[in-house]
Order: structure tokens, then sequence, then C-alpha cells
């Protein structure tokens, strides 16, 4: 590819040369073609340096100093990535430069993601950067986009090295005190990971007397008592029974909504993470259930470190895009395709390669630009996910059908999805089924002392809402415990400037007060609701949250908090 | 007669589908063989005068002749060519002697022919001529008509049955006339005896520059495609499957747009009225 400088001195000389020609100015002449011949002159040898180069071009990336094609990340935490280019070509190509193409899910935390130098002839290209992961998921990085310039700047080239590592980046939960390990509530202290029940059963601690009845153990007859009553009396001793946790997190298209680490399933992982962390401390086992509109992933309660690190996975895997989630076709989703697709695949977007049928409309250059470049991407789809030959064409007809493989690119590409400003209650209520479900199945499943933790978004839709409480208050009535824990859409921290400072004519600042005063009244109606039916509930998104419910559990698990 | 069209469609598209194809698995035969043709006859064309308009319709006719040859025959053919060339009396009668306008004319028609037509080396396979195919619209009215009617072979065969197919023929064909067309016109245009210049206002030394213009012209655009002939020969797999979907695109994008947009109004109108 030419650059705009080569093209004003090619211009130059043509005009240079013209000019001598009609004029009789040999000398001018001459010496613009002899521009001509050194510009050409310089193309070939770019070109076939080029074609030497580049085949001959290859990198290697380590993290964390591990070369493997997979490994495992942790969010929040700082990764160190080296990566060298290099070429068997013994002739340098001068000017190189080279940057690891970086999936949103990864920040930049220090240095730069690209370096530039010389290739080839023994040279090698090598630079250091960290990165942290900003939330769970998936980071793939898939290599290394190359970009070759000649000295002067006339030419430059892209080129794209495969080079692909796919690491499961596990949610960071935050240490917490576990209140068990430095809080003594009773004489008796269990062990870890028995808890006493309020109920009779075969601990050490009393739970109370009564009068004995036929079929009672003769060991449990408390004989000084009856002795001064005159009856028999037996003792009752409290139950010791593990209590176990279900942790149920939304994973539906709903909850995977706006930028990493600012999404509800987020903060819905990372809260599921600090409390698996805090109940497997103290020994507690603890299961998962992921759901979203389709299906579900459940894990059984277990305890054990194994089953902690099996537990961060499937977290991790919850927040990965199983289902390429609807959007609308528009200017900036097929903007950002183009943009990805040019870095990740630059020489299949060439004119020569990816060619464009001849049509007279559109006219106009802007909308030819948009018209070619739709084409391509098209082309490059039905490629990529190996579609029938009369693809391209329907693909650039049918605005859903291109929308759907943009976005599916765009997630492919490690990309945070663009969604619909229009939301599927359908979907919505097929998520509530699959929840109420879930958590009515867990309850008949379940045993004493229970906690059912939900993670799930209510505030958009609230369809289901009655369906959900129903079935909350069959949890409840079986003497399980229930806790809600709802993410709000995110939003920014100046929310309170913003609805003082609001500008009534501004159409987007109406909306976005509109929105805010539909959550709060979505908020007021769910606490209502779900509190009427003996659940506690919370929301995600308070910086407090996290304590919330860790005090609940604490509450749920001891009767108590810590502070009491 | 939309609905046949759509079928129709769809099973060709079925057929288009060649997931066998591979930028690696080009057959070399097929290589040797377009490029001994080309300078076959170019050795030939160049043998002529400049007086394309007199004596073109030989050329045309050669080439002709020349697309329906197998393989086997085309190095004999080259040889007799080269035999012609060399001897001494031999091209006085096939036309003027050889200069560097007619090396020119030679290499503009080369690139020509070689930049237009270089898919056929790469995709190892014969494209059916669009209008004799099911595809096009005349095929599909005769074939309405006269079902029992064989037509061409639709989709891409294999280049081991077939040399040229009718659509590589035609389009070959209008290529290269196009190619003699243009290059004669361009060399028409350039001043070649001593009393041109006065005709046409130039001094004696802007008609040399001009020539040597011409010149350093031809030879650009000569190297420019042998470059661009090797970075097409290191061509990916995937880039090569590309190249080939757009080929294809290129023609049948009319028809498909046109069953796109009839399907997508069946499903504006069902959804309209639901």
């Amino acid at each position: 590819m030419i650059t705009s400088r080569f093209r004003w001195l090619r211009l130059l000389g043509i005009a240079a040369t013209a000019f001598g020609v009609l004029r009789g100015q040999d000398i001018v002449a001459l010496t613009s073609l002899a521009l001509l011949v050194w510009l050409f002159a310089d193309w070939v040898m770019f070109r076939m340096k080029v074609l030497a180069v580049v085949k001959a071009l290859d990198c290697e990336r380590w993290i964390n100093d591990s070369a493997k094609n997979s490994g495992t990340m942790w969010s929040q935490r700082a990764a160190t990535i080296r990566v060298r280019v290099h070429s068997r070509f013994p002739i340098g190509l001068r000017i190189v430069r080279a940057e690891d193409y970086l999936p949103e899910i990864l920040e930049l935390e220090e240095g730069l993601n690209s370096g530039d130098g010389t290739v080839g002839g023994g040279r090698t290209i090598e630079f250091t950067y960290r990165v942290k992961p900003c939330t769970s998921g998936v980071a793939k990085l898939p290599g290394v986009c190359i970009q070759l310039f000649d000295v002067h700047g006339f030419f430059f080239f892209r080129h794209f090295i495969a080079c692909e590592q796919v690491f499961r980046v596990l949610p960071m939960p935050v240490r917490t005190n576990t209140p068990a390990s430095r809080i003594k509530f009773s004489n008796n202290l269990t062990t870890l990971g028995i808890h006493r029940e309020q109920k009779s059963g075969m601990g050490a601690e009393l739970h109370g007397l009564r009068e004995y009845v036929t079929g009672d153990p003769p060991k449990s007859i408390a004989w000084k008592v009856s002795a001064r009553r005159d009856t028999l009396i037996v003792r009752q001793n409290e139950n010791e029974v593990p209590i176990r946790t279900t942790l149920f997190v939304d994973c539906s298209q709903n909850a995977q909504r706006g930028p990493f680490g600012q999404r509800p399933i987020d903060r819905n992982i990372f809260l599921a993470a600090t409390i698996a962390q805090s109940a497997l401390s103290i020994r507690d086992p603890v299961g998962l259930v992921l759901f979203d509109e389709q299906q579900t992933i459940k894990l059984r309660p277990a305890a054990g470190q194994r089953h902690y690190y099996n537990l961060l996975n499937q977290l991790s895997q919850g927040a990965a895009f199983p289902v390429c989630p609807p959007s609308r076709l528009s200017t900036e989703l097929l903007q950002q395709a183009w943009n990805v697709a040019s870095a990740l695949y630059p020489n299949h977007l060439k004119d020569a390669i990816n060619k464009v049928p001849f049509t007279i409309f559109p006219m106009f250059p802007a909308s030819r630009y948009s018209y070619r470049k739709r084409y391509q991407l098209a082309t490059l789809f039905s490629e990529l996910y190996d579609l029938p030959a009369d693809a391209p064409t329907r693909l650039q007809q049918d605005n859903p059908v291109m929308a759907k493989y943009a976005q599916q690119f765009l997630l492919d590409a490690g990309c945070a999805p663009s969604y619909s400003v229009f939301g599927s209650s359908d979907s919505h209520q097929k998520k509530m089924d699959i929840l109420t479900g879930e958590l009515v199945n867990s309850v008949t499943r379940g045993r004493d002392n229970e906690i059912f933790v939900l993670m799930v978004d209510l505030l958009d839709h609230r369809e289901g809402l009655e369906q959900l409480t129903h079935a909350i208050r069959v949890a409840t009535a079986r003497h399980h415990r229930v806790m809600v824990i709802c993410p709000r859409p995110s939003r920014p921290p100046e929310t309170a400037d913003v609805l003082g400072s609001i500008d009534g004519t501004d159409l987007e600042n109406l909306v976005f007060r509109g929105e805010l005063i539909r959550l709060a009244a979505a908020e007021q109606t769910i606490k209502h609701e779900i509190r009427k039916c003996g659940a506690s509930i919370a929301f995600a998104d308070d910086p407090k949250a996290i304590q919330l419910v860790l005090t609940q559990a604490e509450l749920i698990r001891t009767g108590r908090t810590a502070g009491a | 007669m939309l609905d046949w069209l759509t079928k129709k469609t769809e099973w060709l598209l079925d057929k288009i589908e060649n997931p066998q194809f591979s930028a690696q698995s080009i057959p070399v035969s097929n290589v040797v063989y377009l490029a001994t043709a080309i300078i076959a006859y170019l050795c030939l064309a160049s043998t002529f005068s400049l007086d394309f308009f007199g004596r073109s319709w030989l050329v045309l006719f050669m080439l002709a002749g020349f697309a329906f040859l197998r393989i086997w025959l085309v190095p004999w053919l080259l040889l007799l060519v080269m035999v012609d060339l060399l001897l001494t009396e031999a091209p006085t009668k096939l036309g003027e002697p050889h200069s560097i306008d007619h090396f020119i004319y030679a290499v503009v028609v080369l690139v020509f022919v070689s930049a237009t037509s270089r898919y056929i080396v790469l995709a190892g396979t014969v494209m059916p001529f669009y209008s004799a195919s099911l595809f096009g619209k005349l095929g599909a009215v005769v074939h309405r008509f006269l079902p029992s009617m064989r037509s061409e072979p639709i989709g891409l065969q294999p280049r081991q049955k077939r040399t040229f197919s009718a659509m590589e023929l035609v389009t070959g064909l209008i290529r290269v006339a196009l190619a003699v067309m243009v290059a004669a016109t361009i060399m028409s245009a350039i001043p070649a005896d001593t009393d041109t210049p006065r005709n046409i206002g130039l001094l004696p030394t802007a008609v040399r520059t001009v020539r040597l213009g011409g010149a350093l012209l031809m030879g650009a655009l000569a190297v420019y495609y042998v470059v661009e002939a090797i970075g097409w020969q290191l061509m990916t797999k995937t880039e090569a499957r590309i190249y080939l979907r757009s080929v294809i695109t290129e023609e049948t994008s009319a028809d498909v747009s046109r069953v796109v947009k009839y399907q997508l109004q069946e499903r504006f109108a069902r959804l309209t009225k639901k």
C-alpha cells in the first residue's frame, strides 16, 4: 500500500514530465522521468523484500513466562507478556512495527504492547508489557499485527502473524475475615464446616428438655431433672450439620450488557467467587448453578480446594458469551467489525483478493466506500464461518443476518458485544422459568440449613417476578434461607449531579432521567415483593454490597452478626 | 417462476461449493499451459505489423483456433513459431521486421492478459459460461421450456477434463481483443517517423522523451505484473478461497440479490401480517 507522500510525489513527477514534454524542457522531463523510475524501483525493492520477509516471519509469546497455548490468569491481577518477532530471512527489513493484538478483556497496565526495529538477518523485535484482566472470562490473544515500512515512508504493508494463546481468566475474590474462626458463640466450639442447627439432633450443645415418649433412647433421659419433676424428662441436643450454600448466577444476555468489567455478570461473578471463598474457607459446601435463557450448568455442593477451583473455572466460562446476543445492524457495528477485521485479516480485505461486484449504485464516494466495506466483510465472514457461496450477496442484502455474523465475529475477536436497544421479554421469561425450576429442584433435593443465593437481574424485566416469589416461598417454607442479589445496570458515579443539572430540553438527558426513575421504581417494587416472601435482597453495584452479603450469609449461618 | 429460480439457485450454489479447493493444489500443467499459450500467441502477434485494423482478424482467428487446442499441442506450436522467427527469410512473409515497438506491443498484451486471467491459473477449475448455465436468465428460460435440453455443465468443473470453458474462451477473447486495440492505439499515438513531430507540434527531443517514457512505462508494467504474480503465488489457502468466493459472487450477485430481495419482502410481509 502506498502513502500519501508517495501519491503526491508521483503526481509531481507525472506533471513535471508532461510539462517538460509539452514545453520542450528536456532537462525537466528527464529529471521527472528519473524520479518516477526511482519511485518505481523503490517500490519493486520494497515489494520483493516484503514477499521474502513476510513468508519467513514468525513470533513467540510468553505469558507469565509460559509459552503454552492455554493457561490461567486471574482477574485484576497483572500478568507479564513478552513477545518476540523474528524472521528466518537472511536480509533484514529495517522498519518494522509489531503490535500484539489485545482483546478488550485485557487492560494495558504497564509498558506498550508494540515495538519496532529491524527484522531478519538475525535481528528480532522484542518487547515486554504488563496487562491486567478487567474481569473473568476467556482471554484469547490471536497474534501479532505487523506493519512494514520502507525507509522513505512511501510504502507500507500490513500483515498478521497468528500466534494464538487462550487463557481462562478466573475471578479474584476479596479475602474476607471468616467470622467462625475468631468469634466464639458457644462453650462447645464445633469443628469447621459443622454448624448448630436450632433443631433437636445429636449434637453436643443442649437445645431443650421435653417429656419422655416411647422410643426415646434411654441415654437421653435427664435423670436429675426427671427425679426433680417426678416424671421422665429427656434431654434434646442441638443438631450439628453442614450448611450448604448454592449460588444461582445469572449469565443471560441481559447480564452481559456493557463494557468488560462493568457488566452485571462481572459483579455477579465477583460476588459469587467471594461468597464461595468465604464459605469454603470454613469448609461449608458450596454449589453453583449457572443459568441463562437456554441452559444451566450445575455443580453439586462440595467443599475443598479442588472444588473451589472447579467452581471458579465454571464461573469464568459462564462469563464468556456462550450465545451470540441479538443486535441491530448499525454503522458503528459495521465500523467496529471492519476495524477488527483490518487488524486481524489485513490480507483478506485487499481489493485484489476480495473483489466487489461492479454496480453503478451507490454513486457517492462515502456510500460506495460503505458498500465495498460491507461486501468485503460479508465475503470474509462467509469464509470464516464456512457459509455457502451465495452468502456474500445474501449478507449484503439481509441486515439481521449481517448483524448476527458481525456480532459473532466481534465476540470471537474478544470484543464486548453490542446489544439492540429493544430487549426481548420472551427470553427473560425463559430465564425465569429455568431459574424457578432449578430453585425448586434444589429445594426438593436439599436438606436442612440450605442457603440459596440468587444473583439475578430483575430490574430490566419484571415478568416472572410472581413466579420467582412463589418459588422463594416454597424454599422458605422448608426452612431454607434465600437471598436475592440484583445487579443494577452500570451507571456513571456522578448520577446525582446529572440529576441535579439536567437540562429538560436535551433528549438524551431526558431518556437517561426517565431510565433512572424507572429503575428506582423497579427497585422499590422488587424489594417489597422479595421481602414480603421472607427473603433478603441486596443490589450488587453498592460498594458495601459484598460486606452486606457476607453479613447476611453469616446471619443465616449463625443467627447473629459479627458485631453482635 | 421465482420459486423455481430460488430452488435452482440453491441447487446451483450447492454445486458451486468446492470444499476441496486449495491454493496449494494448483496443477502445474495448467500454469505451464497458460504461460506457454500466452507466449506463443505473443510471438505470433508480434510478427504482425502495427496495422491493427488491416490484419488483426488473422490474430483473432488464430487465437480462437488456439484456444481449442489441447495442451500437448502447445509446445509443438511454440517450437514452430520460434523456428519461424529465427529463420532469416521467414518474417518477411508475416509482416514488417521486428523493432522495439513490436516488443512493447507484445509486453502490453502479455501484462494485460496475464493480469486479467490470473484466476484461471489460480482456481484450477473451469468456470462455465454464465448465460449458458441454468443460473443465467437465458439458460433458465430455455430450461423451463425445454427441460430435456442439455445445457452447459454448472459449477466449477475440474480442469483436468477441459482446457477452456465457453465462458473463459469468450471473455478471454474479448480481453485479448481489447488489449490488442489498446496497445495498437497507444503505439499509433507515439510518433515514429521524422515528419510526425512537425505534424503534431512536438520537438524531436520531446519525441525522444515520449518514446523513452513509453518504453519505461511498458517495462514498469511488465515488472509490476511479474512482482504481483510472484505475490500471487505466495497466497495462502484462505486468501485463495476468499478470492474464489469473490469471483463467484461477481458472477452471481445480480441473480442472488434478486432472490434475496424477494425473500426479504416475503419475510417482511409475513411479519406485518402477524
